[in-house]
């Protein structure tokens, strides 16, 4: 039996979203920048998948950009955004951005420190949420802007964003978030939670890969970072990705309608996980136990690698991933940036493992997962310890 | 970020390893490496005749560090102390059919774990006492032991260490880095560990310079 435990990383796409894929990549041949019969038709979709999104997020057509994915997004808000406001807004200098942030966010801010910008990490407590007392003092009227993402990669834990949002617009700053890893999970209101730009990807919400968007409050100035034909209002050049974004809208329409639904399932089956790992012994879980997003699971096993617990389960077929904390051994990824801003001793880091459930899963497939979980961690420990 | 492809002889060993476990009281064992690492080895073994008679190990780590335990015992058993004293971690990557190149340090780890187990015997047993004389070349040989990990292939033979000095318990190193290089860090750690093994090194230097 297959088991697909790795959702956060990619989703696989819902069997109609992959007809619907099909279908407009054959239907809806034309340029939907053509003036033609051809084009038209093409735009009529387009149009489609652009209101379907914005009335996902509660947002408006306008403010929606499409882009190749989350990390084109990350970027496009930071670098797009600061060149906008380098006229107007001189002395607004300053990056606020988190410890935990996925590398799309980290690289961007980074290259932005290179260029002149005043970055500030903003430490994260045990459970992986920003440290918001700090946050709000760093923000002041020199800051450009504030990046925190909605939800994280690692641990799934959601941060207090409404707090943050109302934060920055006190002091007249913008704020971005990062929603790619909360975008079908977590009900999404641009306007209720303060948010003037947001990311998301369609893979992570079991649409294709390689498209995703920007969401840009109406009002907010913002530059392209690479130029063309001039398409999404000369934001974002390039062939519109009409089957692409026909069928991001698609995978989220369909997956916001059964945000509830999936969160009772995940829960019961989170739950079965835990408890699993509660009668093993020795197993932490990271992050926030309540406040996260649906299924994801951060699971740390002492005693054990969890390279080799992740190596163990892929060959029985169950897919799950790992995070690891040493520099100097674990050559094959760099520590988890996350774990170790949250504090969590080294030990733990390297015996972690992430599991996330999704559409996909099945009772009987957590079934399966639990008992190989147990069978692998007895495994392990006993090569570990005799 | 690295997609790790191994052979069917690592999948095997690291599905069915050979020789897990302790040796109830052994002539001679050790542990290497550090589990804050994520990765430690426990070889204890049975010598009669000046032969290992029996050999086992523990492993804290990833699939390669278990299948390299498992490895370097299956090849250490039954051999003469002096042969297995001559085992080199190219032939456990050898007898696996390779190792990718950012594993190959788990051998490294493997076969320093038996050497020692050996060396503990021989210290216990036989009161061998090991004189460690510490000079450039007993440094040269050390970092012989840290791997870059991009090749595979020991940072001296790299020809990474520029310059190497050791005057009075201080180690003085050059070492050169693209400036890209994303395995500089590891390389500096694993240099800082493997020199504060050796007993007499106080001070450790290491600059990184361009060429």
């Amino acid at each position: 039996m297959k088991v697909y435990l790795d959702h956060a990383a990619t989703t696989p796409p819902l069997p109609e979203v992959v007809n619907f894929f099909a279908d407009t990549l054959r239907d809806y041949p034309g340029n939907a920048s053509s003036l033609h019969y051809e084009g038209q038709h093409s735009r009529q979709l387009y149009q489609w998948a652009k209101q379907t999104i914005a009335n996902c997020i509660h947002a408006e057509y306008d403010e929606i950009i499409f882009t190749s994915g989350g990390t084109e997004a990350d970027n496009m808000a930071l670098f797009g955004y600061l060149k906008a406001i380098k006229t107007i807004h001189p002395e607004r200098k300053k990056v606020i951005t988190s410890s935990i942030e996925h590398e799309a966010v980290i690289e961007s801010v980074k290259e932005l420190g290179k260029m002149g910008y005043e970055i500030v990490f903003v430490p994260v407590n045990n459970k992986g949420i920003v440290e918001i007392d700090y946050l709000r003092e760093q923000i002041d009227e020199n800051t450009a802007i504030c990046s925190i993402m909605f939800a994280n990669n690692e641990v799934g834990t959601i941060q207090p964003i409404k707090q943050i949002s109302e934060r920055c617009h006190e002091a007249g700053c913008v704020f971005h978030t990062d929603a790619v890893q909360a975008m079908g999970k977590v009900e999404q209101d641009v306007n209720e939670f303060g948010i003037e730009m947001l990311s998301a990807s369609a893979h992570k919400f079991y649409g294709p890969k390689g498209v995703g968007f920007l969401y840009v409050k109406k009002g907010t100035p913002l530059e392209p970072v690479f130029y063309g034909g001039g398409h999404e209002s000369g934001l974002r050049s390039g062939t519109e990705n009409v089957p692409g974004v026909a069928a991001m809208a698609k995978a989220l329409e369909i997956v916001s309608g059964k945000i509830n639904e999936k969160r009772v399932l995940y829960q019961k089956w989170s739950d079965q996980i835990f408890n699993t790992c509660e009668q093993l012994h020795g197993v932490q879980l990271n992050g926030d136990r309540e406040n996260r997003t649906p299924g994801s699971l951060s699971l740390s096993f002492s005693g054990i690698n969890g390279e080799a617990l992740m190596g163990m389960l892929s060959m029985d077929e169950i897919a799950v991933s790992t995070a690891s904390a040493c520099k100097s051994h674990s050559h094959s990824k760099g520590g988890s940036h996350v774990l170790t801003a949250m504090n969590c001793p080294s030990e733990f880091i390297n015996g972690t493992i992430r599991v996330v459930t999704g559409w996909d899963n099945t009772d009987e497939q957590i079934d399966y997962f639990c008992d190989k979980l147990k069978e692998k961690v007895t495994l392990l420990r006993r090569l570990s310890n005799g | 970020m690295a997609v790790i492809k191994y052979t069917k002889e690592v999948i095997e060993h690291f599905k069915n390893p050979k020789n897990v476990g302790e040796i109830e009281n052994p002539d001679g064992g050790a542990t290497v490496g550090s589990p804050a690492c994520g990765d430690q080895v426990s070889v204890s073994l049975k010598i009669k005749d000046n032969k290992i008679e029996d050999i086992k190990f523990l492993s804290y780590g990833c699939a390669s560090n278990i299948a390299t335990g498992s490895i370097v015992t299956e090849l250490a058993k039954g051999k003469s102390v002096d042969d297995a004293k001559k085992m080199t971690w190219k032939d456990a990557v050898d007898e696996l059919g390779g190792l990718p190149p950012v594993k190959v340090h788990c051998s490294v780890l493997a076969v320093d774990g038996l050497k020692a187990a050996i060396q503990d015997y021989e210290e216990k047993k036989l009161g061998i006492i090991h004189e460690k004389r510490i000079d450039e070349q007993s440094i040269i040989e050390e970092l012989k032991s840290v791997i870059y990990p991009k090749t595979g292939h020991n940072i001296i033979d790299e020809k990474l260490v520029k310059y190497l000095k050791y005057e009075n318990g201080k180690v003085e190193i050059e070492i050169s880095f693209d400036e890209t290089d994303v395995y500089k860090q590891n390389v500096l750690e694993e240099i800082d560990e493997h020199l504060n093994e050796i007993d007499g090194v106080e001070e450790i230097d290491v600059k990184v310079v361009e060429y």
